[in-house]
């Protein structure tokens, strides 16, 4: 079965919109919003850190997290009060470049830890952490835009051109041993114009390892298109769970109803 | 029932917190042991052997903990044990992971093999797939169909007609999803990530065996 993952941005402790990496808009307190994503039956739930900044002051006294806003150190939290509210595998990242970050978010109920910029910058930790704590607990981010003629992949919040192609790219890390491959295009994000059905299309007939398609759902249809492809993993996006009631259960129903292979959508008391 | 359930986790690398913490949902106390001489596994009602890391090397750090010959006990005396995953597959005959033969601890008869990819079906296995019941099993009670658990795994057992065989699921070819002999299971999926389910599962193995 296919799955549909909502991603929770965070920067600086809040929950965060984003649009082609650059633009980021406050949704308000984590607490909440990732409460009610909780709450939907997610087929997995995403968190991702991309605070810009190692340091950054806490001017919300509202948000009742109580994290220092050292690096890392929020995403902590934040697993530990997702866990908390959550069954659903819960996979999160941001800035993950050592072992102990990798074991603190395990502890604190994590089910597997997104890697991205250090499998450019540190194959040898990458290599470590597979070894350490299994392939399976750990997936690769890898973003991708279109530049100098050739899909690139960009690593440190897309600042970074790794000057490898993309399909290159995704087929060192798999290589490696993750779980999944989570393809995302900067071009898209935040955008609503649909998923990057081409290549997503060449990425999941390139590989062997499961794909998981982001950046650019905007409506449900969306969705619906980029499931289609055999073989994918999964669909996952941000900013379209923020704006609707009841977004995510509406959408696994839209899905479910037009045939395609997803968990059958409950709701919840 | 005023009875203690305490669960031993055997651990052999990797994440044993997400186990831990699913049991905890339950209301069940677990300790994570290394080794055979721990005292705490001396109040174990239950044995979890979970499912992360690689069949090599988990076997050899069984072995040299001597952890390998408790659980050969354990097994005999009848102590409910539930593999999870790799869990389950150390529990076979042997496994083929790292491109090397690994004997397993035996119980059920069979071999763990590499999936094979189609154009549908990648590998790593990984997400949310349906079970089809085989032989029955008190498992899967209060389950509701269609029985869906998260699955990541990258080897597994090729189904055949065997009696200890409960549950199958689809990749390229059918693989088995849980088996059962005695009071020893194992499960290729993960019901610590699988939602009520998972927990339902657990509750199944650990209040009713």
């Amino acid at each position: 079965m296919k799955r549909v993952i909502p991603i929770v941005l965070i920067a600086q402790g809040r929950v965060v919109l984003s649009r082609n990496f650059a633009r980021h808009s406050i949704q308000g307190d984590p607490n909440q919003i990732l409460s009610r994503l909780l709450a939907w039956d997610s087929d997995e739930v995403i968190i991702l850190d991309i605070s810009r900044n190692d340091r950054v002051k806490n001017f919300r006294d509202d948000l009742k997290l109580k994290p220092d806003f050292n690096t890392g150190s929020s995403l902590t939290d934040l697993t530990r009060l997702s866990s908390k509210l959550t069954m659903t595998p819960l996979s999160v990242g941001g800035k993950i470049s050592n072992l102990t970050q990798i074991e603190e978010l395990l502890s604190s109920g994590a089910d597997r830890v997104i890697i991205n910029s250090s499998f450019s910058t540190n194959r040898k930790f990458c290599v470590d952490a597979i070894k350490e704590f299994g392939g399976s607990t750990i997936i690769a981010s890898v973003d991708y835009k279109f530049y100098k003629d050739d899909f690139k992949v960009f690593i440190r919040n897309g600042t970074e051109c790794t000057n490898t192609n993309l399909v290159t790219y995704c087929k060192y890390v798999s290589d490696l041993g993750v779980s999944e491959v989570l393809a995302n295009s900067i071009d898209r994000d935040g955008l609503g114009k649909g998923f990057d059905i081409e290549v997503i299309n060449k990425l999941v007939s390139h590989l062997q390892t499961p794909i998981i398609a982001c950046g650019g759902a905007g409506k449900d249809s969306d969705f619906i298109e980029v499931l289609q492809i055999e073989g994918i993993s999964g669909a996952a996006a941000a900013n379209i769970f923020h704006f609707k009631e009841n977004s995510m259960y509406l959408l696994k129903r839209n899905l479910f109803e037009s045939g395609l292979p997803v968990r059958k959508p409950r709701i919840r008391d | 029932m005023s009875k203690d359930y305490f669960v031993a986790i055997i651990k052999y690398g990797g994440n044993t917190h997400s186990i831990s913490q699913a049991l905890g949902r339950i209301g069940v106390k677990s300790a994570v042991i290394q080794s055979p001489h721990d005292t705490k596994l001396n109040f174990a009602t239950h044995i979890i052997l979970p499912g992360v890391g690689a069949a090599p090397s988990a076997m050899r750090q069984l072995q040299v903990s001597g952890l390998n010959q408790f659980l050969v006990g354990a097994i005999s005396s009848n102590i409910p044990i539930l593999g999870i995953c790799l869990g389950m597959q150390l529990l076979f005959e042997s496994s083929s992971e790292g491109g090397v033969q690994t004997r397993g601890l035996g119980v059920f008869s069979g071999h763990i093999s590499k999936l094979k990819t189609s154009s549908v079906h990648k590998v790593p296995n990984v997400g949310w797939r349906t079970l089809s019941m085989k032989n029955s099993t008190k498992m899967f009670d209060h389950v509701p169909e269609p029985y869906e658990f998260f699955f990541i795994n990258a080897f597994g057992s090729v189904f055949e007609e065997q009696h200890f065989v409960t549950s199958v699921t689809q990749h390229s070819v059918s693989i088995c999803a849980s088996v059962e002999l005695k009071r020893t299971l194992g499960v290729q999926f993960h019901p610590e990530l699988s939602g009520e389910n998972g927990l339902q599962f657990l509750s199944n193995f650990i209040f009713g065996s």
